[in-house]
């Protein structure tokens, strides 16, 4: 697993750091003058002298001797190897380096806030109640610099509409600095009860916008406790349907654990009986960090004990023609039939395998693997697949 | 020009029924009677206040007595106050429904509380 | 127990005990033992007469998986969500205005001549060369503008006679104005020919191939059962059709011909072989259809002894036997339960016309008449035939677009008898799967609205709903089969 949030070695020529500073990542010692000021050099022995100009200059740790230059001159640990051109970083005072973009990365994620107004039993964000506005910022101030062939950025958070007005902002910046990225958010939908919120969202008429939204029964009281608010049901399924008048991609989010599987194959009715519109369906499994953690014996339920259900709300729904995806599902737990509909999807800085899935010919390959979060707790039936499924 | 397809017929023996009119109302009892004009000749009258005769005479080719008839009579009228009740616990829903059903404005949910 | 923070689910099930309320629902009788309870939108669920008591009555129990499942639905709700009654009116207005986007189905009588002499059948058909039986090209022009006229974005045009392809020059005469027409108009425009095959040669063929045109035709089932009710000078038919369907198949595909059948008295006890009749010839897809009671029918007497039980009886025969196919591995669908499925389990209204509140005469059907003369649908036409245009329109050359349709009569028809307000049929569970068909209650009780008790509509229809939804309680594989067809 990478970290993101890692700390350089040290620094060989002065800071020069007044606020955090966000650069974008190159390896290309000939870039333009202009664009100097916005750019981290990454020094890989591609020039036998430095070039000057660069809002910093990055080396690793290790490397040959070479004459420093300038300021911000700074020395990266072994865990921040990774860093590649096109990344984007934010370097702080204290020599600590958010990398925010990663081109290589299979998703890229803008934290917005950490506020929200659900409180999940499994969540792997657990909601803290600051005030963190400084986090948007960043991110308004950080967009520019991301490439504009990034093909998505997810919003998320906590609850990414309780920024208000400045989440609408971040769109907007998105749309203009960007505007062949797509955007998925990812929200409780509960704030989209309000019209005028759902207009206002469409009014920025992004090209490529879907909304992800949990919904977790077909039940009113259990989704509400899964959520751990009261009126949630009611709300989110009213945000849907605004966001859905005003002509937004919906994709329903379903956590499957030990309080909604019971009731998958009565959700998948309610969702084709009521919600037939929404462009997607994505039945996850657990993800073991934060919430999930502390709730996990509550929670907990070997994804081979759910099969029949999971199989009977996938039937349902694809019979009602809505596209459904499976996420975080290792294949060898799936009934073969369902493999078809899982997704790779464990962002590769999380994914992991685990000692039983030696010999599998689907490790590394059709199978998206284990968050590193799993050793907490596994299927026990994870099986090496032998043969070509 | 079809001939009408009601059939006159003559009927067997009939049965008389009585109806308490708080408990059945002449519209649920009339509602049970249109059930079976196909098997039955079914006449309503009412004796006195608060009580509904009804008169019960099978066709002959009706393939059930009229003692037997009677009874599943008296099975459609239960039927029928049930469903009164429903109708009546639930009208206040049902044009809520039927306003959001028939609302000019392209439909949206506002602050649902 | 959750960490100290969270609440468990009995906290957010609080709500729930201060009771619950009724939404909007009928139920009826489906066998000795149960009943079928349905929401506006036809979601149901199959119970025991008690268990509705104990609804009404508030008696079930809170957390119990009844309740949760009567709340999903969408019969009940209760203090912890509000939201069923804007989801029902949602659901409600989806079924209904699905309508207003349906396919006009135009339907062209390019002839009454026919080589044909079926007992059953509702046209007049002639048997001499007189073109004064086939439509002229001034009617064809005039019966065009009146289909483009109408507002649908799709538009298919039958092709009906007597016999289509003893007039086929008018066919393609009609084709190629209307695909002109469709330039400027750009409506999702299709072609079917409804046609016995006796005529039809690959030149026919290679032109249907260019302009895409679907052909419909008639296989009432084996040899001597469709010989003879369908009999032909030269005792034939059968051989001309199937070896129709066949070179069709080959030369067009599976997809470009399909075949119906229609129900006689000797049909009743062959429904297997029928239905074999069909697979041998690789189709997927059978109309189990019962005789209409209009025309030939009526006058040879066959509509008398023509028995709804019976009929009920030879389709539920039929069905059983489809079924048992599909289970060894040949996908075949039965189009009249398909469509009934649909309305029941999904949140779709699949518009077919014969099943439609209001009524789908003259909304999503007009019928030419060769002689310029314009029906709300087939059956008008065939009322018409006994002497009864109580629901003619008009006449393409003495009659405007705008007259023709607003007929008043027409209006006060359908209006008079939608469902919801006859009174069989308002308490009736089965509602939202059914329709009105005034012009069939017209024919046969002169009443466009009907005593639904002395209905033979209504009781085949009700047949077909307590027994499929009987086979998708009961029998678990059917039912997987059944709800396929529904998608």
């Amino acid at each position: 697993m990478l970290n993101l949030h890692a700390r350089a070695s040290s620094a060989r020529t002065q800071l020069d750091l007044p606020k955090p500073l966000v650069a974008k990542v190159t390896s290309n010692h000939n870039l333009p003058r202009q664009l100097r000021g916005l750019s981290a050099f990454l020094y890989e022995g591609q020039c036998s002298t430095l070039p000057t100009g660069f809002a910093a200059v990055l080396f690793r740790h290790g490397d040959a001797a070479i004459d420093p230059v300038g300021a911000n001159n700074i020395e990266l640990s072994a865990e921040q190897f990774y860093i590649a051109e096109g990344d984007v970083i934010r370097i702080h005072a204290d020599l600590k380096i958010s990398v925010i973009y990663r081109r290589n990365a299979s998703s890229n994620a803008l934290l917005v806030t950490e506020q929200c107004n659900s409180f999940c039993v499994m969540c792997s964000q657990p909601p803290k109640a600051h005030d963190d506005a400084y986090r948007i910022d960043d991110w308004i101030e950080a967009i520019p610099f991301i490439e504009d062939c990034c093909p998505e950025l997810t919003i998320t958070g906590g609850e990414p509409t309780l920024a208000g007005d400045k989440f609408f902002e971040l769109i907007t910046v998105i749309k203009a600095q960007l505007p062949r990225t797509a955007i998925h958010i990812l929200t409780n939908g509960r704030n989209f009860k309000s019209v005028r919120l759902a207009q206002r969202l469409s009014e920025i008429r992004h090209p490529d916008l879907m909304l992800g939204i949990p919904l977790y029964s077909d039940v009113a009281s259990i989704h509400n406790y899964v959520v751990q608010a009261d009126g949630a049901f009611d709300e989110t399924i009213a945000g849907i349907i605004n966001l859905k008048r005003f002509g937004q991609k919906i994709e329903l989010r379903v956590v499957i654990h030990a309080a909604t599987f019971k009731r998958l194959p009565e959700l998948a009715e309610f969702v084709a009986r009521n919600l037939q519109f929404v462009d997607q369906v994505s039945l996850m499994g657990l993800e073991l960090m934060g919430f999930a953690r502390a709730n996990l014996d509550e929670i907990w339920i070997d994804p081979a004990s759910y099969q029949k259900e999971l199989a009977q709300a996938v039937s349902i729904l694809s019979r009602s023609r809505i596209r459904v995806l499976i996420f975080n599902h290792q294949l060898c737990v799936l009934l073969p039939e369902l493999r078809k509909y899982a997704v790779k999807s464990i962002s590769d800085w999380k994914r992991e395998y685990m000692p039983e899935c030696e010999g599998c010919i689907e490790a590394d390959r059709n199978c998206g693997g284990f968050f590193s979060s799993a050793k907490h707790r596994y299927s026990k039936f994870i099986t090496p697949i032998r043969a070509v499924t | 020009m079809t001939s009408a397809r009601i059939p006159s017929r003559l009927v067997a023996e009939s049965v008389d029924l009585e109806f308490d009119e708080s408990i059945y109302s002449l519209d649920v009892v009339q509602r049970a009677g249109i059930k079976f004009t196909h098997l039955a000749s079914i006449a309503i009258n009412r004796l006195g206040p608060g009580r509904l005769a009804v008169r019960i005479a099978p066709f002959h080719d009706a393939d059930i007595t009229s003692d037997e008839l009677a009874k599943v009579f008296v099975n459609e009228v239960l039927d029928h106050a049930l469903r009164a009740r429903i109708y009546d616990q639930t009208a206040v829903e049902r044009n809520l429904i039927l306003s959001y059903t028939f609302s000019r404005s392209r439909l949206a949910l506002d602050n649902v509380e | 127990m959750l960490s100290r923070r969270f609440k468990d689910l009995s906290h957010y099930r609080q709500a729930e005990q201060l009771g619950y309320k009724l939404l909007p629902m009928r139920f009826s009788y489906l066998d000795e033992n149960r009943y079928v309870l349905s929401n506006m939108v036809g979601e149901y669920l199959v119970l025991r007469r008690d268990c509705i008591e104990d609804i009404v009555e508030h008696r079930i129990q809170v957390s119990s998986t009844l309740y949760d499942d009567l709340k999903s639905k969408h019969f009940i709700y209760d203090e912890s969500s509000q939201i069923a009654i804007p989801l029902l009116g949602l659901k409600y207005r989806t079924k209904l205005t699905q309508a207003s986007h349906f396919t006009g189905l135009h339907m062209f009588v390019v002839t009454l001549r026919c080589d044909y002499s079926c007992p059953y059948c509702q046209v007049s058909r002639q048997t001499d060369d007189k073109i004064a039986y086939d439509m002229s090209q001034e009617t064809a022009d005039r019966a065009l503008d009146m289909v483009f006229l109408s507002p649908n974005p799709a538009i298919k045009i039958e092709f009906q006679g007597g016999e289509t392809l003893l007039n086929f020059p008018l066919i393609q005469y009609i084709v190629e104005h209307a695909e002109k027409r469709n330039k400027t108009h750009q409506r999702d425009l299709k072609f079917v020919i409804a046609t016995n095959l006796s005529f039809c040669t690959d030149a026919i063929l290679d032109y249907c191939s260019l302009h895409g045109i679907s052909i419909s035709t008639s296989l009432d089932g084996p040899e001597a059962l469709h010989n003879k009710n369908r009999p032909r000078p030269g005792k034939n038919g059968h051989q001309l059709v199937v070896e129709g369907i066949k070179r069709i198949q080959r030369r067009l595909g599976k997809d470009c011909v399909s075949a119906l059948m229609t129900s006689t008295l000797d049909s009743l006890s062959q429904a297997r072989e029928i239905i074999d009749e069909y697979v041998a010839l690789q189709l997927n897809e059978i109309f189990l259809r019962p005789m209409s009671p209009y025309g030939f029918a009526v006058r040879t007497g066959q509509i008398d002894k023509y028995n709804t039980a019976r009929w009920l009886e030879f389709f539920k025969e039929g069905l059983a036997h489809i079924l048992e196919l599909n289970k060894n591995g040949y996908p075949i669908r039965e189009i009249y339960s398909t469509i009934v499925l649909r309305k029941m389990l999904s949140p779709q209204e699949p518009g077919y016309v014969d099943l439609r509140s209001p009524a789908g005469a003259a909304i999503a059907g007009i019928v030419y008449n060769y002689d310029g003369n314009v029906y709300a649908s087939d059956e008008a036409r065939m009322l018409a035939e006994m002497m009864d245009d109580k629901f003619k329109l008009g006449n393409l050359h003495t009659d405007s677009y705008e007259a023709m349709l607003s007929n008043d009569e027409l209006m006060d028809a359908i209006e008079s008898s939608v469902t919801v307000s006859c009174p069989s049929c308002t308490d009736c569970a089965f509602l939202p799967y059914c329709g009105s068909d005034p012009v069939y209650h017209y024919a046969t009780q002169h009443d466009v609205v009907g005593n639904k008790a002395l209905s033979n509509f209504c009781t085949k229809n009700m047949g077909i709903f307590r027994h499929l939804i009987s086979l998708m309680e009961d029998d678990p594989v059917s039912r997987n089969i059944l709800r396929h067809w529904a998608s």
